[in-house]
């Protein structure tokens, strides 16, 4: 689904990603975690097409695409999500409009039909249940007066709306309490099927209490210094990162 | 005497050179007036020799409209309460007076039968005389006159002026709300292509609208001035506000290659509220200037105003907001804010808030700012799949849209909505 060969990132001229390779396939459950600096958050952000990156070496394929010749729209359109670490506030633009909008510009680029806008209620109404939502957020501006919480649980819920087939979540646990915690992680599990694929951007294995990882992977200056099984989230949580770097620097 | 290089004006130089009638005096007065250049401090970002040499003139006969041709312009919230002027003339086949309730009167006049007080509240005013409200002093032919008595509910009336050539027009509109009255007006100004496809025939509209607010009468206005591309609009609205009386205008300017609103409160009564509003969306090379003055006169009063400008292409936003709380005006609360959006390299806006606080126990907040379009939200809304053209249109709409909310006739907000939703990369 995704194949990430010895990625090189800058942003205004500095180097953050050093060569990153990451396979990811149907079905499968990625972490990646590291230390702040060590380029998870640059990683994802590329993958989505912020225009503060700039790939300046290696290659990125989804769906057998070069990922990184498309514009962020066509990457969504072709499947991909990202749940920002910081959600944007869209005031004067509600939430119900705006994943209208966003709904039938992907089922229009996939040739399927777009939903009139009471087709569509209908169907967020259903959908806002997997983040346990109160269907009042659906008329307010998108996540303006929303609490942390609150955005990242409208973070899942455009995913859930969406339904992508590689969801990138960017530290969708920070600044959560343990019950929201709880909410979004389930929210993600409902939404995890054998023909999708998500990869979590973490700082704590917190989160991977919630949602299992088939990988774990471990970014150490730009680059994934190790990869392992889900158990590896757990060593990190008990000795930190420095053996890691020891490891690396060795 | 006259202007030698303002044709509109040289086609009624008639008038002026021999000035006879009920109207000498205001004839004599344009007559020695000189057309502002830009050293006026008032008209220093607006060139007006491109109005002074359009080729205009007075229409002679009203032109016969097919109706279906102004449907996409009916209000039927002001059904049986509307006058329609076509190239400034009263287009009684257009008009429907049909619904007006008890105790309102809404009627068309000529100068020989000029409501009493007429210019009154324009005269009372700051820079009340200046060329263009004596031009159309002199020179207005049919006025319109909306009278609401005491405590009657007028609903909703309209007013509609169409363009349809290169006329001149000057629309003169007289407005008294009686005690204890309400009122809501929508007052739109539209040019119509008609003859050679798609030709845009440039119209010059000099407009005067004064309203004159009994104590505790409530004033809606609505005006929309979305004329062609080829056309020129100067307005000028004043209102005078009583004890008790709340008058709250929104102003959505689309139109014109070159505008210009000068929009005057005078505040002269307590627990008082005045809001003025508006929204200019513009590109090309369209120049639109509005110039504000809320004149607090007495003390405990309230004023509001929120106007924001989306300037596209090349085209060129001005706001001049005054606020003045005389000596007098103690505890009043004036809020003010222009918010603008530059949405292109070469677009421009001169924005200058002017405060004259004369009084010491007064709350006055007033704000400023010019921006782009936001970057981070251009993102999120492209990584859900919104192409970046659809997405700086809704980011678009949704800065404009704060003003159009504000718009209180439901089909009126209805059509803005989707004229500011136009498509724009």
């Amino acid at each position: 689904m995704l194949s990430v060969k010895n990625l090189h990132v800058s942003a205004e001229k500095a180097k953050i990603l050093r060569g990153v390779d990451l396979v990811v396939n149907p079905g499968e459950v990625h972490a990646i975690m590291g230390l702040n600096g060590s380029g998870k958050s640059t990683l994802v952000k590329t993958l989505a097409g912020h225009p503060h990156y700039e790939a300046t070496a290696g290659a990125v394929s989804f769906e057998g695409e070069d990922l990184l010749e498309l514009e962020p729209d066509e990457r969504a359109k072709k499947g991909l999500f990202l749940a920002f670490q910081y959600p944007v506030e869209l005031p004067g633009v509600t939430n119900m409009v705006f994943l209208r909008q966003a709904l039938n510009s992907v089922r229009e680029a996939r040739g399927e039909e777009t939903m009139d806008p009471l087709e569509f209620e209908d169907y967020v109404r259903e959908r806002i249940k997997i983040v346990d939502m109160d269907t009042a957020f659906l008329d307010r501006s998108v996540n303006v007066d929303f609490s942390g919480g609150e955005k990242k649980r409208n973070e899942i819920l455009q995913m859930a709306v969406l339904q992508p087939r590689l969801a990138l979540l960017d530290e969708t646990d920070s600044g959560l309490d343990i019950d929201a915690l709880r909410t979004v992680a389930d929210g993600v599990n409902q939404l995890c099927t054998k023909d999708n694929a998500v990869v979590l951007v973490t700082h704590y294995q917190r989160l991977l209490n919630h949602i299992t990882p088939d990988f774990v992977h471990v970014m150490v200056q730009g680059r994934i210094v190790k990869s392992g099984p889900k158990e590896l989230a757990l060593e990190l949580e008990e000795r930190g990162y420095d053996w890691i770097l020891e490891e690396v620097n060795s | 005497m006259s202007q030698p290089d303002f044709t509109p004006l040289n086609t009624l130089a008639h008038l002026l050179d021999e000035p006879a009638g009920p109207r000498a005096a205001a004839r004599r007065d344009l007559a020695a007036r000189q057309l502002p250049g830009t050293k006026h401090e008032e008209w220093r970002f607006v060139r007006l020799k491109e109005l002074a040499k359009a080729q205009v003139e007075p229409a002679q006969r009203v032109r016969a409209l097919d109706p279906g041709a102004l449907a996409e312009y009916e209000v039927p919230e002001a059904k049986g309460r509307q006058l329609v002027f076509v190239d400034g003339l009263f287009a009684e086949e257009l008009s429907d007076l049909s619904a007006l309730p008890e105790g309102v009167s809404l009627a068309v006049f000529g100068e020989d039968a000029a409501p009493q007080g007429l210019g009154e509240v324009v005269a009372h005013l700051q820079d009340g005389a200046d060329y263009f409200v004596a031009m159309n002093a002199a020179l207005w032919e049919t006025g319109a006159c909306l009278d609401v008595g005491k405590d009657v509910s007028a609903g909703t009336c309209s007013l509609l002026f169409v363009h349809t050539g290169s006329h001149l027009v000057m629309p003169r509109v007289h407005v008294r709300a009686g005690q204890g009255s309400k009122l809501t007006l929508v007052e739109e100004h539209v040019s119509l292509a008609l003859g050679a496809e798609g030709e845009q025939l440039s119209s010059v509209t000099v407009a005067v609208v004064e309203a004159d607010l009994a104590p505790s009468a409530h004033v809606k206005h609505v005006k929309v001035q979305d004329e062609n591309l080829e056309s020129f609009h100067i307005a000028r609205t004043a209102v005078r506000v009583k004890e008790g009386a709340d008058y709250t205008s929104v102003t959505l300017t689309f139109g014109a290659k070159l505008s210009r609103h000068d929009l005057h409160a005078q505040i002269e009564g307590g627990s008082t509220m005045a809001g003025l509003h508006g929204l200019t969306k513009i590109g090309g090379s369209q120049v639109s200037d509005t110039h504000s003055v809320m004149n607090h006169a007495h003390p405990n009063s309230e004023s509001d105003q929120l106007h924001k400008c989306v300037v596209d292409d090349r085209a060129h936003a001005i706001f001049n907001g005054k606020i003045f709380v005389r000596q007098i005006a103690q505890q009043t609360n004036a809020f003010q804010l222009n918010r603008n959006l530059l949405r292109s390299r070469h677009a421009k806006i001169d924005t200058k808030p002017q405060l004259e606080i004369f009084a010491d126990d007064v709350k006055c907040t007033h704000g400023a700012t010019i921006g782009q379009l936001d970057e981070d939200q251009l993102f999120y809304l492209q990584t859900r799949g919104i192409g970046a053209g659809d997405a700086a249109g809704l980011l678009t709409y949704a800065f404009a849209a704060e003003v159009v909310e504000r718009v209180p006739v439901l089909s009126v907000r209805k059509r803005l909505i989707a004229r500011i939703s136009e498509q724009q990369s």
